[in-house]
C-alpha cells in the first residue's frame, strides 16, 4: 500500500497546522460559523444533532494494522470507544470537540491518514473495489490509479469549491464491487485495443433527492490521459454546474440539463487543449506508484488445512464470507460488522485493536473498508481461516452473512444526522432480527436503508430500498425494489405509499414471504425472480389488507 | 406555534465547543436540559428568544440557534417533532452499540459561559458531556 | 465575437499598481494600495482610466479601441472570456468577482485566462475575499485581491495566512521545478 515520503507527510502536517490555526479564530470569533463552515468541511468536521462528527479517509478502503489501531486509540481517548465504517469507505466519530480535532489529526498524521476533503464541495474520498490487489477478476490494481487521483485532488487551488460534493469511484472487475455507475465519475479500468491499459469514463450518477445512473462519456481513455481528462470534465462542471440551487448542483443535473453529446463536446474541446501537456502521465511514475500496491510476499506453498472434526458454523462461514483469490491457496475473507440484531457498520475500540492485530497475522497486515459497511482481510491463508473463526467469534464479528438479508447497509440516520428525517438503524436492528431465521433460504439480498432524501444509505441501489421521511412530525418509511448498484446498475422503484416503523418491518417481511413463495427455484435469487415477476405481485402481498 | 393548540416553544442550539444540545435558561445560561428552560408562548416572546440566540450565536457560545416547539404535559415539555425527541434525548440505540463509553457527568452548576469556557472545555482529550435532558420528560 | 477586421491593435497594457495605503482596499504585491481604478458610470469618457463590464465593452469597443488610456473589465462569476478572447490585451486589468466565496467559478477562468490566453496584466480577485481562499486565488493567477474583511485585511498584513505550502498539482503557465512537474512542487 502506499507509503508516505518526506512530502506527503509534510503535506498533512502543514495542513493540520492551517486547520488548527483556523479552529483557534473559530473559537476566539475572529470567524464566524458562516465562514468556518466551508473550512471544517473541508476537515471532515460536522455538526451533527448530538455533537460534531469527525470524517476520516480511508483512501480507497486500505488500511494497515498500525492505521486501525491509531482509529481505535482515538475512539478510546477523544470519543465515546466506537467508529462507524461508512458507504464510501471512510471512518466517522460522532462526539469529538471541536477543539480537540486538531490533535486528532496530528495524531492521524503520525500514522499516514487524515481528514482532508471528506466533505465539502470538492473531490471526495476516491473508492475502489474492495478486493483489489487480490481478487483474479480485475485486469490489474486500480488502487494505483485511486492514489494518483487523490494526490492531484488534494487541495486543487482550481477544484475546491465546486458547485457540489464530486464522487469519483474506480474498478477493474467486470462485476462492479465499487458502484461506479452511481457516482459523477466512475472509471472501468480495462485493456484497450492496442493492449495498453485505459479506461471506460462514466459521468453523472449521483443518488439524492434524484438519483441518476452514470452514462458512458468515453470508451476507451488510455492511462496516460487520465488526469488530464478528470481536469477537463471537473471545468466543465466547476464553470457550468448549477449554484443556485443546493438540490440541483451535482454534475447529473448538469448533464441531463445539456444532454451527454453537449457536455462531451464541451469536455473534449478543453481536454485536446491540456491532454498532453504536463498532467500526461509519464510511465515510470505510475510504475513508481503501481510499486507501492505490489502485492504481498505469499507463501509458496501455504500448509494444508488442519484436520479437525466438522463443524457446520465454520462450513457456513466459509461459504458465505470468503471469496476467491487469485492465489492459489489464499482467500478473501468479509468481516462483517453486521451482528444479528446489532447496528451496522459500527466497531468497538477493542474490536478494531483486535482486528488489527488479526490483520497483522492472517492477512499480510493488510484490512479493507468496503462500501457495504464491512472489513475485508484481503490475504487470508486457506489453512489459516480455522484459527480467524475462532479469534473473530471471540470478538463477535463472526457472523455467516455475507451479501445476506441481515448485511444490512444503514445511515446514521436520526440518531445522529442533523439532515435525517427518521431513524434508521433501530430499522435495520429490526429486519436483521426478523430475517435471520431465515437468511440462508433466502439468499443474496441487499437491504439498504436512507435516513433522508440525501441517500447516504444508497437506498437507490438495494434490492429493497428503504427511505426515511418525515411525515407530520412522525417518522415514516418508503419502500423501493429492484434496485442494484452492480455493472447491471438499476434504480429502485417505490412500491406506493409508505408505512410507519411497524409497517415498514411487515412490508419488508410480505416482499420476502413473496420472493421465497414465487421464485423459480433456490437457484433464482431475489433481483431475477424480481425482474422475472415485475413489482405487481410484490405490492398485492403489500398492500393486501389484513 | 399556535397559541390554541397549547403549544409553546423553547430556544436551542449547539454548544460551539463541543455540538451538545443546550437550550437557554432563565439564567441566559446555555445548558444541557430543558429543566429550567425560557418558554415563548407568544409570538412577541419568540421573537424575543430568536433575537437572543443570534446575539449569542454571534458571542460564539453556540451555533445554529432555533426555536423548537413543545407541548406542556403535566408541567414538562415535550417536543412534537419526533426529529427534536430525538435530539433532546440522544441516540436511540446508545445500548446496542459496541464499545460505547457514556462520557463522565458534567458538574450541574457548570454551564457553558463565554468563549473561554469553550476553549477550556476543549483543552486536551477527556470524555464528552452527557445529556441530561431526560429529566424534562 | 469581435469581426476579424475589427480585432484590437492597441499595445499590451502595462498593469497599474497604486500608492501603497494601510487603509487601501487593494494588497498587491505585499502592501495595501489605494485603488488607481473606479467603476465609470455609462457614457462617461473623461477619466483617465476606465474600468467597465462585458456588457459596456461589447457597446462602445469601436471608440475604446482609440483610446489611449488604460482599460479594465470586471466579469461576473458565470461570464465567458471565450468572446472577448482577442481582446485581452486591451485589459491592463481585469476583476473577477466572487459573489460568494463558495463560488469557484472564477477560480477555473482565472486559468483559462492565464494558462489558455497568457493574459499578462494583473488579474485581480474582488468582491468576497477572505485569508483562507487566498493562497488558492494566488496558485490558479490572481496577483491583486481587494479585500475589505477586517480579519483577512489583518492577517495579510502580518504576514499571518495559513496556508499549505506544498502542492500537489501543476498550476500556471508554467510547469514547476522538479522530475515529477505533474504531481508537486512548493510555493516559494
Amino acid at each position: 500500500m502506499y507509503r508516505y515520503d518526506e512530502f506527503d507527510a509534510a503535506f498533512v502536517r502543514q495542513r493540520v497546522a492551517q486547520f488548527r490555526d483556523q479552529v483557534a479564530r473559530r473559537l476566539s470569533g475572529e470567524l464566524t460559523e458562516d465562514e468556518f463552515k466551508p473550512l471544517r468541511l473541508k476537515n471532515g468536521v460536522y455538526l451533527q444533532l448530538h455533537a460534531y462528527m469527525l470524517r476520516i479517509a480511508i483512501p480507497y478502503g486500505t488500511m494497515s494494522a498500525r492505521q486501525l489501531r491509531k482509529l481505535a486509540h482515538i475512539a478510546r481517548t477523544y470519543d465515546r470507544g466506537f467508529g462507524h465504517f461508512t458507504t464510501r469507505q471512510n471512518l466517522q466519530f460522532n462526539w469529538p470537540k471541536l477543539a480537540d480535532i486538531p490533535d486528532i489529526l496530528a495524531e492521524l498524521a503520525e500514522v499516514e491518514m487524515h481528514a482532508i476533503q471528506t466533505s465539502g464541495n470538492n473531490v471526495r474520498n476516491v473508492t475502489a473495489d474492495h478486493f483489489a490487489g487480490a481478487t483474479a477478476e480485475e485486469v490489474a490494481d486500480p488502487r494505483p490509479y485511486a492514489e494518483i487521483i487523490r494526490q492531484w485532488s488534494s487541495l486543487h487551488p482550481e477544484f475546491s469549491f465546486l458547485p457540489r460534493k464530486f464522487k469519483i469511484g474506480i474498478t477493474a472487475s467486470e462485476h462492479d464491487r465499487s458502484a461506479i455507475k452511481t457516482h459523477d465519475i466512475g472509471l472501468h479500468l480495462k485493456r484497450l485495443g492496442g493492449g495498453g491499459l485505459g479506461f471506460a469514463v462514466w459521468v453523472g450518477g449521483g443518488q439524492g433527492r434524484t438519483p441518476y445512473l452514470a452514462q458512458l462519456i468515453r470508451d476507451a481513455l488510455p492511462e496516460a490521459d487520465l488526469l488530464s481528462y478528470l481536469e477537463a470534465i471537473l471545468r466543465v462542471y466547476n464553470l457550468h454546474g448549477r449554484r443556485d440551487n443546493i438540490h440541483k448542483a451535482r454534475i447529473k443535473i448538469l448533464i441531463n440539463g445539456i444532454g451527454l453529446e453537449a457536455f462531451r463536446s464541451e469536455v473534449e474541446a478543453e481536454w485536446i487543449r491540456i491532454k498532453d501537456g504536463v498532467l500526461k502521465l509519464p510511465e515510470q511514475e505510475l510504475a513508481r506508484i503501481e510499486a507501492y500496491f505490489a502485492p504481498p510476499q505469499f507463501a509458496a506453498r501455504p500448509p494444508p488445512a488442519e484436520l479437525r472434526p466438522a463443524d457446520r458454523s465454520f462450513d457456513r462461514w466459509v461459504t458465505r464470507n470468503t471469496h476467491a483469490h487469485k492465489q492459489p491457496g489464499y482467500a478473501i475473507l468479509t468481516i462483517t460488522l453486521k451482528p444479528i440484531g446489532g447496528i451496522p457498520g459500527d466497531a468497538s475500540a477493542a474490536q478494531m485493536d483486535a482486528i488489527a492485530d488479526i490483520a497483522e497475522r492472517f492477512s499480510c497486515d493488510e484490512v479493507r473498508v468496503s462500501h457495504e459497511q464491512n472489513l475485508v482481510l484481503p490475504h487470508v491463508r486457506l489453512g489459516d481461516l480455522w484459527s480467524l473463526y475462532q479469534e473473530l467469534k471471540a470478538i463477535g464479528l463472526a457472523e455467516a452473512n455475507a451479501g445476506l438479508a441481515t448485511d444490512i447497509i444503514a445511515c446514521p440516520g436520526l440518531d445522529y444526522c442533523a439532515l435525517a428525517n427518521a431513524r434508521s438503524i433501530p430499522i435495520a436492528q429490526r429486519l436483521s432480527a426478523r430475517l435471520a431465521p431465515r437468511q440462508d433460504l433466502v439468499g443474496d439480498l441487499k437491504i439498504k436503508i436512507s435516513g433522508c432524501i440525501n441517500a447516504c444509505g444508497h437506498h437507490h441501489v438495494g434490492a429493497i430500498g428503504i427511505l426515511g421521511v418525515e411525515k407530520r412530525g412522525e417518522e415514516h418509511y418508503q419502500l423501493l425494489l429492484g434496485g442494484s448498484g452492480t455493472e447491471a446498475a438499476a434504480l429502485a422503484s417505490i412500491t406506493g405509499p409508505g408505512f410507519g416503523p411497524d409497517g415498514i418491518i411487515n412490508a419488508v417481511e410480505k416482499v420476502v414471504d413473496t420472493y421465497l413463495r414465487l421464485r423459480a427455484g433456490p437457484q433464482e435469487a431475489f433481483l431475477a425472480a424480481y425482474a422475472r415477476l415485475g413489482a405487481e405481485p410484490f405490492k398485492e402481498a403489500i398492500y393486501a389488507s389484513a | 406555534m399556535s397559541k390554541s393548540s397549547g403549544h409553546v416553544q423553547v430556544l436551542t442550539a449547539n454548544r460551539l465547543g463541543d455540538g451538545a444540545v443546550v437550550f437557554l435558561n432563565f439564567d441566559g445560561d446555555w445548558v444541557a436540559t430543558l429543566a429550567g428552560a425560557v418558554i415563548a408562548r407568544s409570538p412577541d416572546e419568540a421573537r424575543g428568544l430568536v433575537a437572543r440566540g443570534l446575539f449569542d450565536a454571534g458571542r460564539n457560545l453556540v451555533v445554529d440557534p432555533y426555536l423548537v416547539e413543545m407541548r406542556e404535559v403535566a408541567g414538562a415539555l415535550l417536543p412534537i417533532r419526533q426529529r427534536e425527541r430525538v435530539r433532546l434525548d440522544g441516540p436511540s440505540i446508545l445500548d446496542d452499540v459496541p464499545g460505547y463509553t457514556a462520557p463522565v457527568e458534567r458538574p450541574p452548576n457548570a454551564a457553558a459561559r463565554g468563549a473561554e469556557a469553550n476553549a477550556a472545555e476543549g483543552a486536551g482529550p477527556h470524555r464528552g458531556e452527557r445529556l441530561t435532558g431526560a429529566e424534562a420528560a | 465575437m469581435p469581426a476579424p477586421d475589427a480585432r484590437s491593435e492597441r499595445p499590451a497594457q502595462p498593469s497599474l499598481t497604486g500608492k501603497v495605503d494601510p487603509e487601501g482596499a487593494i494588497w498587491k504585491e505585499g502592501a495595501f494600495r489605494r485603488d488607481p481604478w473606479r467603476p465609470s458610470p455609462a457614457g462617461e469618457r473623461g477619466a483617465s482610466h476606465l474600468l467597465l463590464d462585458k456588457a459596456r465593452w461589447a457597446a462602445e469597443r469601436g471608440t475604446l479601441l482609440s483610446r489611449p488610456a488604460p482599460i479594465g473589465l470586471t466579469l461576473g462569476g458565470g461570464e465567458s472570456v471565450d468572446d472577448i478572447a482577442d481582446d485581452l490585451a486591451c485589459f491592463a486589468l481585469i476583476a473577477l468577482n466572487f459573489a460568494k466565496f463558495s463560488d469557484g467559478r472564477p477560480f477555473s477562468t482565472a486559468r483559462l485566462l492565464r494558462e489558455k490566453f497568457g493574459y499578462g496584466g494583473e488579474l485581480r480577485a474582488v468582491g468576497n475575499v477572505l485569508s483562507d481562499q487566498i493562497p488558492f486565488m494566488r496558485r490558479v493567477g490572481f496577483d491583486a485581491f481587494e479585500v475589505h474583511h477586517a480579519p483577512t485585511r489583518r492577517a495579510l498584513s502580518e504576514g499571518r495566512i495559513a496556508e499549505v505550502r506544498l502542492y500537489y498539482q501543476p498550476v500556471g503557465p508554467a510547469p514547476g521545478p522538479g522530475t515529477r512537474t505533474w504531481l508537486r512542487g512548493s510555493v516559494g
